[in-house]
């Protein structure tokens, strides 16, 4: 689009100077087809139409561009920012708890898992030593979903066995 | 060590470009046209509502990580733990030892039977419970060489998929029996965090990979020794994307790509367990590094 933009403006002095402008020098074929066209200012000439490929190219670069897609920074009065900050401490302040009290959780359970064990060593040394025992290559079980907002009417299906699969192949 | 230096003017038409206003040297080197009144607003950080690039971090709830904080962490604790577990070294690059003056400044050796030198492994305690921190998705486009428009292709894919922009690649090297030139756009790549991560990560376990034909679960061996794990997506699976599904009479062609999960797991078998309660399948034999 570009070199056709640019020969046109080269040769603009001699498409304005005859009425029958030559094209000679200039072996794009476009730029032929429009070398007949009659120049009216304001009106959109064929020549700016794009082929296809270019123009997809062009709509796909445009996903890309953040022309128009940056919000405007929001304009607040001073009531309305202080009251922002506030909210935002706020919920800062709150999911900071949140992840305190994960943490306690998750400290306490490592702890009680920890005395079980060494209670367990004092009693039985093969029961601590089989309960403790490292399970490497653990997976979760592949039926394990996550939770969803609106759940299946059917839960967990109790029934289920692995082996209805193959004997339904079979 | 730091070293003072001088910060930097744009050297105007016959002047140099050296400051007489006092403190003339710092300890930290910048352009001085960025201190400017012009640029006040681009010191506001992003994170203030006053930016023009804050965004609302928060603004929906998120069932991925829910899970993850209601049930995967408690019951990853269990599994990983180790009675009377101590820390472990790793094997580390080997000093020279002194004996002669040309040890000095000699890098060290590498370990022996080893290229590279690993790091240690802490007790896994509540403090370290394994989580995924991020996602990257990398798509090269071998045929980008000869058509550079297709890496345009690959990186609306990309952002198609995971709502977040992605960045193109280029190539690095110069071969030129493949006519490969430094600076070429050869495909796209791009970083997950936070939403739209988990956002990804259950379309790729729910709706992408049951549907494919091709896919029979990661490989084992997958993984880079460090808690990443690595799964390609083919270019048919890359179709059942919903994003792509919904409008795919527009998409004559689509791109494989490589998804790396990034995770806080110290070795990849832990990674394994911890990506299998995302609903992840993984097949092939699976090896355990002795350090772990």
């Amino acid at each position: 689009m570009f070199r056709i933009q640019s020969s046109l403006r080269a040769m603009g002095p001699t498409l304005l100077g005859s009425a029958r402008p030559s094209v000679v020098g200039c072996n794009n074929a476009n730029v032929k087809a429009t070398a007949n066209l009659v120049l009216s200012r304001g009106k959109r000439t064929k020549a700016r139409a794009l082929a296809p490929g270019a123009q997809r190219i062009i709509n796909m670069l445009s996903v890309f561009s953040a022309h128009k897609k940056q919000p405007r920074r929001i304009k607040l009065a001073m009531e309305d920012l202080i009251r922002h900050n506030v909210v935002q401490k706020a919920w800062s302040i709150f999911m900071r708890d949140k992840k305190l009290i994960r943490t306690e959780r998750l400290k306490s359970q490592y702890k009680k898992i920890e005395e079980a064990a060494e209670e367990l060593k004092s009693l039985n040394g093969y029961l601590h030593f089989e309960a403790t025992k490292r399970e490497l290559g653990k997976r979760f079980s592949p039926e394990m979903r996550i939770p969803t907002e609106t759940p299946p009417n059917e839960i967990w299906h109790e029934d289920w066995k692995v082996t209805d699969i193959y004997a339904k192949k079979r | 060590m730091f070293k003072r230096a001088f910060h930097t003017t744009v050297p105007t038409a016959g002047k140099p470009g050296v400051s007489i206003v006092h403190p003339v040297h710092h300890t930290v080197k910048f352009k001085k046209a960025q201190v400017s009144e012009r640029y006040r607003e681009l010191l506001t950080p992003k994170s203030s509502i006053l930016s023009a690039g804050f965004r609302p971090l928060v603004v929906s709830p998120d069932r991925v990580r829910d899970h993850h904080y209601n049930t995967i962490q408690s019951d990853l604790l269990l599994i990983n733990y180790m009675h009377g577990a101590e820390d472990k070294k790793g094997i580390k690059m080997r000093e020279w030892d002194g004996s002669s003056p040309y040890h000095l400044n000699r890098a060290p050796r590498p370990p022996r039977g080893r290229s590279r030198a690993t790091k240690d492994i802490k007790v896994r305690d509540w403090s370290n419970v394994p989580e995924i921190v991020g996602v990257s998705l990398n798509c090269f486009v071998p045929e980008a060489k000869e058509v550079s428009d297709i890496a345009v292709a690959a990186k609306l894919q990309l952002q198609q998929i995971t709502g977040v922009k992605a960045r193109t690649v280029y190539s690095r090297s110069n071969v030129p029996t493949w006519r490969l030139r430094p600076g070429m756009a050869m495909g796209a790549k791009v970083h997950l965090v936070g939403r739209p991560m988990n956002q990804f990560l259950y379309t790729l376990t729910e709706i992408v990979l049951p549907r494919s034909k091709t896919f029979t679960g990661v490989s084992n061996s997958a993984g880079d020794t460090t808690g990443n794990i690595t799964v390609g997506i083919s270019a048919d699976d890359a179709r059942s994307f919903p994003e792509i599904e919904g409008n795919i009479e527009q998409w004559a062609t689509t791109f494989g790509f490589d998804i790396t999960i990034h995770t806080t797991a110290q070795v990849d078998p832990d990674a394994r367990t911890l990506l299998s309660a995302y609903g992840f399948l993984f097949k092939g034999e699976e090896k355990f590094p002795s350090r772990m």
